[in-house]
Parts: C-alpha cells; sequence; structure tokens
C-alpha cells in the first residue's frame, strides 16, 4: 500500500509518504500518514498572508517537489561528505558518528550501529517502544509545515539516547547532507534520561554547485537534571536552501546549552524552539551568523516558560556583509503561572555594507506577573572610532575591520565547548572573514558600512 | 635622508574643520626628533583636535596649510601609513575594542608596521613592557580598554608606545586621570623611551606631568592656534596667572578661545 503512494509524484501541496530503506515500522506509517495529512491541509506558507515569513518571499517561489526523488543511497561517501568527516571537527574525538544525506543513512566506516547514537532505522528496529514514544511527539506533525513535510518524506536520521546518571565522556557528531538538485528531510530524536549529559555536535552541508533543500528537524527531551550542549554548524552550498527545526523540552533541573553557526546556504528559516517544562531547567543559547553574498538568514527563536522559576538566555550576533540579510524574531513566552522566570534575549548585528540589512524582532510575551525578562536588539556598522584606533596603531583598514568583527564574535565563539569544537568555531568565523576578505567585502572604509 | 627637517614634525599653517566648522585656524609648530614640546592651552583650545589631525582622523579634514614628517607631507595618507612612518598618537580616550584582547591587538599592530616577532619574543616584549607600566599581566588576556580604568587604559597607551617605538609621540593629556604613582610611573616610561631620541609633544592642562617630564619647549593654544612658545618659563607664567594675560596679549577673549573648538 505504500508503495503504490510512494510512486505517485510529489507536487508542492502534497507530499507522498516515503518509506525507509528497510520499510517503515507501523507507528512510523501512522505518524507519516498523519503528517501527509497535516500537510496538505496546510496552505503553503506565503510572505503577505503569514506573519512568520512576512520578510522571506523566497518562500512564495520554493516548491520542495522541484528536487529529484531521492534515489538509494551511495554505497561509497561521497566526496563533500568526506571532507566534512575529515574537517576541523574531526579532532573532537566523537564516540559516534551518524551521517545522512537525501537518500537515507549513509554508512561510515567504524561507525557503529549500537550504543548511545544508531542510525534512525537501525534505532526503530532495536527500540521500538522508546522511540515511538518521543518521535514525532516533541516536533508534531502540526508544529509547521516543513515539519510536516520532514515527517512524510524522511528517510534517515540518527536516534541518540544516553540513559540515565551516564555522562557521555565523548561528544556524538551527526552529519546531514545534501547532493545537487535534491531534497533532504534528516530527523534527530534526542533523549538524555534523568542526570545524564552528553555533548552532540551537528554539521548540515551540501556541496558547492546546484539547487538543494535541506530540511533536518531535530527533537529532543531531557528528562529532570539531565544536561546536553548541542552545537549547529550550517555549512551548506551556496544554493542550498535551509528549512530546519530544533525543538527542546526542558523537565525539572535540565540544562540546555546551544550553540550555532549559520554561515552557508542560499536562504534558510530556521526555529529554535526551548519549552521549559520543570523548574530549575536552564536554556542557554548562543548563536552566530555571517552572511556575504545575496544570502538570506531568517532565525526564529521561542524560549517558552511553561513552568516557573526556569532560566533562558539567548545571544545572537550577526554580521551580514555585501547584499546579504538577516531576519531575527526571538519571543519569549512566560504562560500563566511561570513565576520567578528569569529569560533574556538579544541580537546584535553588524552592518559590514550599506546594501546589507538586519531586521530584529525580539518580543516578550508575559502572562506571569513575578518575572524578570528583558530583551534587547542593535544594529550598527563597524565603529569609526575603534577602525581609527587599530589604524593609527598601524593596522591596515582591512585588519583592523577584520580584528574589530572578530572581536564582535568573540564571546559567542568562546561561548562553544572548549577544546576541539571551539577551535573549530574560531576557524569557521576566520575562514568566513577570509571570504569576505577576498571579495574586498572588508575593504570599505570610514562612515560608508 | 640626511637634510634638515628629516625626522621633524613640522605643522604649517594648520586649518582643519569637523563638519564644516573651523576648529584650528593656521597653527604653526615644530618639534625635532629628539625633543620634548609641551603643548598647554585652555579647554577647547584645539590640542586634541591638533592630535587627530596629525595621526589623520577622518572626521578632522585639513583645509588649509601642511603636516610634514621627515620631510614629507602625511596629508592624504592614511592613520595606518603614518603609524608605519613613525607617527603615534596616544588618546585622551582610548578606544575599547570588545572581543580583541591586547596580545592580539597588539600583535596585529607590529605586523602592520612589519616588525612582526617570533611568537616568544613578542610575549616577553609585552610581558616586560606591561611589568614596566606595573600592570598586571592579566591585562594581556583582557579586551583592549574594554572595562579599563581611565588611568589603566593611559598606562596602556604607553605600554603600546614602548612596544611600537614610534619616532615621533603626541601624548594627548596622559596624564589627566591619573594618580601621583600612576603618573610617575608614565612619566618614567616616557623618558625611557626619550632617551632613544623620540621626538615628543605632550598635550596637557597642567604643569603636574611637566614636573616629571622636562619639555624643550612650550607652546601655549588658544582658539586654534598657538599663541605663545618658550622655554619652561611659559609652564611657571601659566601657573602664576592662568591663560588669560597670554590670551588678552593675543588679542582672544576669554571665552572665544574656547569656543572654536568641539
Amino acid at each position: 500500500m505504500s508503495e503504490l503512494i510512494s510512486l505517485r509524484p510529489m507536487t508542492r501541496d502534497d507530499a507522498p509518504l516515503a518509506e525507509l530503506p528497510g520499510g517503515d515500522p507501523d507507528f512510523l506509517h501512522k505518524l507519516r500518514t498523519a503528517a501527509a495529512a497535516a500537510y496538505r491541509e496546510s496552505p503553503w506558507p506565503s510572505s503577505s498572508r503569514d506573519e512568520d515569513w512576512r520578510r522571506t518571499p523566497q518562500i512564495d517561489k520554493l516548491d520542495p517537489a522541484s528536487f529529484a526523488a531521492p534515489g538509494s543511497s551511495a554505497t561509497e561517501l561521497p566526496e563533500y561528505l568526506a571532507r566534512v568527516l575529515e574537517g576541523p571537527l574531526a579532532a573532537i574525538g566523537a564516540s559516534h558518528t551518524v551521517v545522512t544525506d537525501q537518500a537515507g543513512n549513509v554508512p561510515t566506516a567504524g561507525g557503529s550501529p549500537r550504543g548511545l547514537a544508531v542510525p534512525l532505522e537501525e534505532g526503530l528496529r532495536q527500540d521500538p517502544e522508546r522511540w515511538s514514544a518521543l518521535l514525532g511527539t516533541i516536533a508534531h506533525p502540526g508544529l509547521r509545515k516543513f515539519v510536516a513535510l520532514n515527517t512524510a518524506r524522511l528517510t534517515g536520521g540518527a536516534l541518540v539516547r544516553v540513559k540515565r546518571g551516564q555522562t557521555a565522556e565523548s561528544p556524538v557528531r551527526l552529519v546531514h547532507g545534501v547532493d545537487q538538485r535534491s531534497a533532504a528531510f534528516p530527523r534527530t530524536a534526542v533523549l538524555v534520561e534523568e542526570g545524564a549529559s552528553l555533548t552532540l555536535v551537528e554539521e548540515w552541508v551540501s556541496p558547492e554547485g546546484d539547487d538543494s533543500l535541506l530540511a533536518p528537524v531535530v527533537e529532543v527531551q531531557l528528562e529532570r537534571g539531565a544536561h546536553l550542549t548541542h552545537v549547529v554548524h550550517q555549512r551548506c552550498g551556496s544554493r542550498t536552501v535551509v528549512q530546519s527545526t530544533v525543538r527542546v523540552k526542558l523537565a525539572r533541573d535540565a540544562h540546555y546549552d546551544l550553540r550555532w553557526a549559520l554561515l552557508g546556504g542560499a536562504w534558510q528559516k530556521t526555529y529554535f524552539d526551548v519549552e521549559m517544562l520543570g523548574e530549575g531547567s536552564e536554556s542557554r543559547a548562543s548563536g552566530l551568523c555571517i552572511g556575504r553574498s545575496q544570502q538570506h538568514f531568517d532565525v526564529q527563536t521561542l524560549q517558552d516558560h511553561i513552568a516557573g522559576g526556569a532560566i533562558s538566555d539567548l545571544l545572537y550576533r550577526v554580521a551580514v556583509a555585501e547584499r546579504s540579510r538577516s531576519i531575527f524574531a526571538g519571543l519569549i513566552r512566560v504562560e500563566e503561572g511561570a513565576q520567578k522566570t528569569n529569560a533574556y534575549v538579544q541580537n546584535r548585528n553588524l552592518l559590514l555594507s550599506p546594501q546589507a540589512k538586519a531586521d530584529s524582532n525580539p518580543t516578550l510575551e508575559i502572562l506571569a506577573n513575578d518575572v524578570r525578562c528583558t530583551h534587547g536588539s542593535t544594529a550598527g556598522r563597524i565603529d569609526d572610532d575603534q577602525l581609527f584606533y587599530c589604524e593609527s596603531r598601524g593596522v591596515n583598514r582591512e585588519q583592523a575591520r577584520r580584528l574589530v568583527v572578530e572581536g564582535f564574535f568573540a564571546d559567542v565563539v568562546d561561548a562553544f565547548p572548549q577544546g576541539a569544537v571551539r577551535e573549530a568555531a574560531r576557524s569557521w568565523v576566520l575562514e568566513a572573514l577570509d571570504e569576505l576578505a577576498l571579495s574586498g567585502a572588508l575593504a570599505a572604509g570610514y562612515g560608508s558600512a | 635622508m640626511s637634510e634638515a627637517g628629516v625626522s621633524t614634525l613640522e605643522i604649517r599653517d594648520l586649518r582643519v574643520a569637523v563638519e564644516g566648522k573651523e576648529i584650528l585656524s593656521g597653527v604653526d609648530l615644530t618639534v625635532p626628533k629628539g625633543e620634548v614640546h609641551a603643548l598647554m592651552g585652555p579647554n577647547g583650545a584645539g590640542k586634541t583636535s591638533l592630535g587627530y589631525a596629525v595621526m589623520g582622523h577622518p572626521k578632522y579634514q585639513v583645509t588649509g596649510g601642511d603636516i610634514i614628517w621627515a620631510g614629507q607631507s602625511v596629508l592624504g595618507k592614511p592613520p595606518e601609513e603614518r603609524s608605519r612612518l613613525g607617527l603615534f598618537l596616544s588618546l585622551q580616550y582610548p578606544t575599547a575594542i570588545p572581543g580583541v584582547t591586547t596580545t592580539n591587538f597588539l600583535r596585529a599592530a607590529l605586523k602592520g608596521q612589519g616588525k612582526e616577532l617570533p611568537a616568544r619574543e613578542f610575549l616577553k616584549l609585552i610581558r616586560s613592557e606591561v611589568a614596566a607600566l606595573k600592570m598586571d599581566q592579566s591585562f594581556m588576556s583582557r579586551y583592549i580598554n574594554d572595562n579599563f580604568s581611565g588611568g589603566e587604559k593611559k598606562r596602556m597607551e604607553i605600554v603600546q608606545m614602548a612596544i611600537l617605538k614610534p619616532e615621533m609621540a603626541i601624548l594627548d593629556e596622559t596624564d589627566s586621570g591619573l594618580d601621583v604613582d600612576a603618573l610617575r610611573t608614565v612619566a618614567d616610561g616616557v623618558n625611557r623611551v626619550r632617551g632613544d631620541g623620540m621626538g615628543i609633544l605632550i598635550i596637557t592642562h597642567y604643569q603636574r606631568i611637566l614636573d616629571y617630564i622636562t619639555p624643550d619647549r612650550v607652546h601655549v593654544m588658544a582658539a586654534g592656534r598657538i599663541i605663545a612658545s618658550g622655554g619652561s618659563e611659559v609652564v611657571a607664567q601659566i601657573e602664576e596667572s592662568g591663560y588669560d594675560p597670554m590670551l588678552r596679549q593675543a588679542g582672544i577673549e576669554a571665552e572665544a578661545a574656547a569656543s572654536a573648538a568641539v
């Protein structure tokens, strides 16, 4: 039955169900069916009708059906993925590495199919009950159009579980790629049980070349006192569209540290949601984005305080060069009764050219009366006095701008986990600055942004 | 390059405007290398503007005259080139650059000047200069001038001067905001480099720093020009009766003395 359905061609209004390479377990088939229905029933997002999409008109022309059918998984690791695997994050010493592309999970040398991180299909086979209780419940199909699409179309991903009280000493590494002219819908579910802790490092990548769509969904359950450090690095090729949702549920005293770096792609709409469901839970997010050319980054964050006495803090630093654009909407919602909430959201934008733009809209929605919530946003060009100060000491204009921009990101880079991950984050920033310097985007003078 | 004028800072009939408003109205001043000159004057006389103009801050537009260093005009040259040519300006209010450590800043500065050192020597050098200015070594890893006290910023300027070894330095109110001990430390720092034959122009309000660094010449500025020059007797004169007699002699009303400048 499902085979018949998957033969139907996909259109923008209809997402036929995909299937895992070895077939879907029953619960997944049901989940997909519900997701396909949710997808069909919700209209395509519109920049004129939907507040969420108001500043990203690219959505109006996007058609997920325009990408090639997934085909079968490569037996050999594609070159671009091999390069990523050998990149700066190779030094983190991951205990487990899970890789996906448009066809599903990609086998990697030495990858253990057992243990705390396994390919999605493998994990569902090993422990169907546990994962059926989690998958699609945090990022449920009705949440967003692209979550529904991911659910209907996913063919691979990762399931990550740290057992009660355990501390994973080495990080887990996930690489989600998509090849040219393809669309990939990787799905990740993470369960960190009571008192357990983990560092999870994700890379979203694609080769340089033709158009592609990467639409990952990550859902995370942090049980009581659990601790997750989550790193997301997006370094796609310049013609890739990224549509992502990361959604995290925090139980009592759980602790979530999110670090993100958005550097590649053509345009991107990304949601980071945290649900503070337990008292004493804590979420701390620091993100960075460096845009150039005509890149467009639309980031929407939610700090949802359902329980009282929780802390959430978010800092997002953006530098936009050339004709690139950043959109940020950060909502702190404090639900009724969530007293003693402590929440902060701030977005700092550095405009490196007069044509670059940054829209920033942090908002508070507070239904409790005993809370401390603040938001802030700034947008400005490099300070002339800082430039003059550097130059008056012999640093040329381009180097001066580089130095100031690098400094602008320093606190976010320093928030990445110490060691190899932080060094990698530093190298991403430096690399992006090298590229900007090469295209002359750092050479502009005083008063000219 | 041995003719007269080499290694001399010559400011000739300099006129400078900020946003269209003239703030220097024909400044003539010559500081040869190896000499220490003091530039005094009431608030708003244009002393700080002169420093910025010499260093090439884009906000200070030269509308007339010339600035000649070591025989060639520096007008039109960007600040970094003036720095490489051996000019240095210690700022009255040094700029903080969050996220850029003192060490990284100094490394970039030395590199920009083509004076890059091997990592070990470089660290040794800044360690010893930081210590010479009686600053804690932790300043090396702190963001430059960020959350430094006024006095710490001034000392850091002198640390930089000692490391960059310019041939001609303008110290803009490096003494203000310093307590006596800090003042002495900074003065020692200046006297150390002075021994190397550097030229120095000390901009100050008070004679205080001149008790520790004896100037070869003293100039008084008001209303955007030099109204008096002389030896250290000028300092004593100002000490005794303030600027008013000099201003009257120059035909400048006390209020007008300050009105021209920002």
